[in-house]
């Protein structure tokens, strides 16, 4: 983890979360650490079963009975996750929120939008109809939906407005962190593009800090600051995106934006060859070492420690501070 | 050249909208889904149909392989027009178009092993049971699941989403199609495992075979397809060979969707070249361009008729007025219309 | 060198034994359920070698208490309340079993083809389901009772045709939803015939749900001949528990005091109908679908690694 400059707004320290499927463990996430200081806008990119939802749902306390978490989540130097639930739900919505995976389709269809928006208001600020009804007109606007449109349903309302509907029923509490667990997924190019924009703007205007999770790395790098890479449950390589892009330290990154493909650009694509590991297993060395180029020995044998570089870091045996040796 | 291998012709696909009405045909609003689309495509060419979600791509691709009627206008595989015919007439076609899902994990059935999977096609059609097993082996070998022998017996819950999708083409291309039609065939994977397996359907037009491939992701779109043909609100609004229409787009929806694509590079910030609004409703469309509404150098004109598909160069056309009228920014003049 | 699939999972294969086997020991209750239904067969089954005294002799002029020789002892015609109780189990599960099968024909058919056609057949099924649905159970038995005689067959075939409807329309629902389902369109697309998607795909993934609800409609069909007899509409040539209890009740057992006649035949219903609800529902739950999500399946909370277990090197 790199040592930020101011306090920290939110710190993550050592999240670890196993889940217990009845016949054995699945260790979903295997310590991860970050930090956010106000206004900070984090990244976190990797695959399916990377473990980067987890980790979000671990941050809210919204994960099933059959997980184990361990580890700390600090919200202005307090424990969050310290005494259960308890402790974590006053600060639920109204210090911290999150847009979950396919909020844009988990609206109650027999309410309308501008209901649902109010519902944390009324439950959260005890407001009255009138407040709350007030503070979603304030909401709407600054998601770009026209505040008529409150009174309407969610099926007459678009993906993208019920995404920007899922972002201010997020906001309804003026949270000081938000976490946006792949908000453009199911989204078309154009629409996606628009909501970056309003994600941008939103962290600016209202000085939110911002977790952006996606398996989308160039949709990331567009609106966040730095970004964390995560791989088997941990982060592989940590930096700000500008150098992520151009000189990662870590083969996964470098195979990942070696996959990307470029509309315009004649170089060829790569895929991956393999499988990420099953977790239900300890991890011995490496666990990107099987499907790693770059891999030797000690791969296979130690698993990596960060190694810092001024503001980067990367979990690699071989990574160096001029970037990945070839 | 050759005489095209698919032929779609002026297809128009309308469908009524649910729960609206009981009695009768005439007078129950329809969905436009599909309008006056052609479409060419020749044996051992990818074509690449690419459009945003509701743009009518996947009822094209479904109207091709017989799993949804056209109401008007002509599916012309090989010379044969395969709108007009009966289910038994169209059996050897539906060996010849084999269509690969955008769903890997709900496209195999649970219960089946990889073998019986691989062989149904060939229990559909009748081939002789002995040959069955060779043919088999020999798709998941062209695949990439090799050595057959570990996958053969394995249930669909046991492979990966690569690999599944791997076993649904190996189904495909164990009938020897003429055709295959993919249908987002790898929206629903990693990013890390998609270039391998359009690689793979890339690697199969040696095997003569023409593929036909719909998708939402123009970059992806771009690693294979030679051609390139842009829908929205279920038109064909710009076609043309893919590097030219990816350098050179003639209309403004398709540089809209250039636009929008974010740029791992942060220094390049993405601006969508698009004004905010929405689709117009499919089941009242508007007489004019229906991109008008979102289109940032639309004008009164746009809103009168829907623009035909016009030749700007060679082999690239575009339906926009604007475009005709050598308008559109970062495009090279086109050439006056062949009279 | 590809590396065998080591550590690999002991999953129950997706076939048809597999599932059948989950379906009856995948769950406590089902197993439970079973096993007391199991029980009550082997009784009724060994009916003439567990009853203590033939069933059709008259020992005395009115009841008498539980003894040695009579261990539930004689009902208000002097028959012996555990003769008649084991008899009476042979037509209760005879009726109930038949019935509830007539019942799963009808049901399974009309909702397989409803569901997969659809359409017009679909429409034309599903009204003629509602109106079964709908007609009240007891005033129709007692009508077909009244014009179709009184035997042990009508009673079979009347008590299928009240039930049938409510399985038609939850066989339906689930072939609704098979045939949606990718794999079936991509097979239909190959030129798959209907009827080789109705049984290669549709029956196989619908069935185990259909047996889990025959079960249930057995304890519905159970006690409906219970109270068909207790009504008198019963055949009055053979025993059954609904028939002991009209006969309780008509010979004033309970003012006698005589709990041994009416107590057995109540509480072996009662625990019929117990053991096939909670085998049934068992067998329901355990079919019930998780979440194809596959991360967190909401019912169980368990999680399912997401990749195959292939190891490629």
């Amino acid at each position: 983890m790199t040592t930020p400059v101011a306090a920290p707004l939110l710190e993550v320290r050592d999240l670890a979360v196993d889940f217990d499927i009845g016949r054995g463990r699945l260790h979903a996430v295997r310590g991860v650490s970050f930090a956010l200081r106000a206004r900070d806008r984090l990244g976190i990119v990797g695959e399916s079963g990377c473990g980067k939802s987890t980790v979000v749902l671990a941050m809210m306390g919204l994960l099933p009975p059959n997980a184990e978490v361990s580890g700390q989540v600090l919200l202005n130097g307090v424990d969050i996750l310290a005494g259960g639930d308890s402790s974590m739900r006053p600060h639920r919505w109204r210090d911290i929120s999150m847009v979950f995976q396919g909020a844009m389709n988990a609206f109650n269809p027999v309410r309308t939008v501008g209901d649902q928006i109010a519902e944390p208001i009324r439950m959260h600020r005890k407001a009255s109809r009138r407040d709350a009804d007030a503070r979603v007109a304030e909401l709407l606007d600054m998601v770009g939906i026209p505040s008529a449109r409150a009174a309407r349903y969610p099926h007459e309302f678009s993906g993208g407005m019920r995404q920007r509907a899922a972002l201010a029923m997020a906001l309804a509490c003026g949270p000081k962190v938000l976490l946006a667990d792949e908000p453009t997924t199911a989204l078309d190019v154009i629409v996606q593009a628009e909501i970056l924009q309003l994600l941008r703007r939103v962290s600016d205007d209202l000085g939110v800090a911002l977790v952006f999770i996606s398996h989308d790395l160039p949709a990331v790098a567009q609106v966040t600051e730095r970004v964390a890479v995560m791989y088997a449950g941990r982060v592989v390589e940590e930096a700000p995106v500008a150098r992520l892009v151009t000189a990662p330290r870590h083969p996964y990154t470098a195979a990942l934006l070696a996959a990307i493909p470029r509309p315009r650009a004649a170089a060829p694509v790569h895929s991956i060859s393999g499988e990420p590991p099953r977790l239900d297993t300890p991890v011995v060395g490496c666990a990107f070492a099987p499907r790693c180029p770059s891999a030797v020995e000690v791969c296979r044998i130690t698993e990596p420690v960060n190694t810092f570089d001024g503001d980067a870091v990367a979990a690699c045996h071989l990574a160096t501070s001029a970037g990945l040796p070839r | 050249m050759n005489a095209p291998l698919l032929e779609l012709s002026e297809l128009t696909v309308h469908y009524p909208v649910k729960g609206a009405g009981v009695f009768g045909r005439s007078g129950r609003p329809v969905v436009h889904a599909v309008e006056g689309v052609s479409l060419a495509l020749e044996a051992g060419q990818i074509v690449a149909l690419v459009g945003e979600s509701g743009c009518g791509k996947s009822t094209v691709a479904r109207t091709i392989v017989g799993l949804q009627h056209a109401t008007s206008g002509q599916v012309i595989f090989d010379g044969t027009d395969l709108t007009g015919l009966r289910a038994g007439a169209l059996r050897p076609y539906r060996r010849a178009i084999q269509l690969v899902h955008q769903d890997p994990y709900d496209a195999l059935d649970p219960r089946m092993t990889v073998r019986a999977i691989v062989e149904e096609g060939l229990r559909i059609h009748q081939v002789p049971r002995g040959d069955r097993d060779a043919i088999v082996r020999g798709a998941l070998e062209r695949v990439g699941l090799t050595p057959a022998d570990w996958v053969l017996d394995r249930f669909p819950h046991q492979l990966s989403g690569g690999q599944r999708q791997r076993v649904a083409i190996a189904a495909a291309i164990a009938l020897t199609p003429r055709l295959l039609v993919a249908d987002e065939p790898v929206s629903m994977l990693d990013v890390s495992v998609r270039a391998s397996v359009l690689e793979l359907i890339d690697d199969l037009r040696r095997d003569g075979l023409a593929v036909l491939i719909i998708t939402h992701d123009l970059a992806g779109a771009v690693m294979l397809a030679d051609r390139i043909a842009v829908m929205y609100f279920g038109r064909i609004v710009e076609e043309g060979p893919v590097g030219e229409v990816m350098e050179c787009p003639a209309h403004p929806y398709t540089r809209a969707l250039l636009s929008a694509i974010p740029s791992p590079d942060p220094a390049v910030r993405t601006e969508p070249d698009v004004v905010p609004g929405e689709l117009p409703d499919a089941v009242h469309p508007p007489p004019g361009c229906a991109f008008a509404s979102r289109c940032p150098v639309a004008e009164p004109r746009c809103g009168e008729s829907v623009p035909p598909l016009i030749e700007v160069r060679s082999g690239h056309r575009a339906a926009c007025i604007l475009a005709a009228r050598g308008l559109v920014p970062n495009v090279a003049t086109p050439r006056p219309p062949s009279s | 060198m590809v590396a065998s699939p080591s550590g690999e999972r002991a999953v129950s294969a997706p076939t048809r034994r597999g599932t059948a086997r989950r379906l009856i020991t995948g769950n406590r209750q089902t197993v439970a359920g079973l096993c007391a239904l199991g029980v009550f067969a082997m009784i009724a089954l060994l009916a003439r070698v567990i009853a203590p005294t033939p069933v059709n002799t008259q020992f005395a002029n009115g009841f008498s208490a539980p003894s040695a020789v009579h261990p539930l002892g004689l009902d208000g015609g002097g028959f012996d309340v555990l003769s008649r109780l084991v008899h009476g189990a042979q037509t209760s599960l005879l009726v109930g079993s038949i019935a509830a099968l007539v019942g799963m024909l009808i049901g399974g058919t009309v909702g397989f083809v409803a569901g997969y056609f659809g359409g017009r057949t679909d429409g034309v099924l599903m009204r003629i389901t509602d109106y079964f649905l709908v007609i009240p159970d007891i005033p129709l038995m007692i009508v077909a009772a009244a014009v179709f005689g009184q035997s042990l067959t009508n009673i079979m075939i009347v008590i299928g045709l009240v039930y049938w409807a409510s399985t038609a329309r939850l066989i339906r629902a689930q072939v609704m939803s098979v045939r949606q389902r990718t794999f079936v369109t991509r097979v239909e697309a190959m030129g798959a015939s209907p009827l080789f998607v109705l049984t290669r795909h549709v029956v196989p993934q619908v069935t185990p749900l259909l047996v889990a609800n025959t079960v249930l409609m057995v304890a519905n069909a159970i006690f409906a001949e219970t109270y068909i007899s207790f009504l008198g509409l019963g055949d009055p040539s053979v025993v059954s528990w609904g028939r002991m209890i009209q006969d309780a009740l008509d010979q004033g057992a309970v003012v006698a005091g005589a709990w041994w006649v009416v107590l057995p035949p109540g509480l072996a219903v009662t625990l019929v109908v117990l053991a096939a609800t909670i085998a049934g529902q068992g067998m329901e739950d355990t079919l019930n679908p998780r979440l194809k999500v596959g991360h967190l399946a909401v019912r169980r909370f368990r999680v399912r690694p997401l990749h195959g277990a292939l190891d490629r090197p």
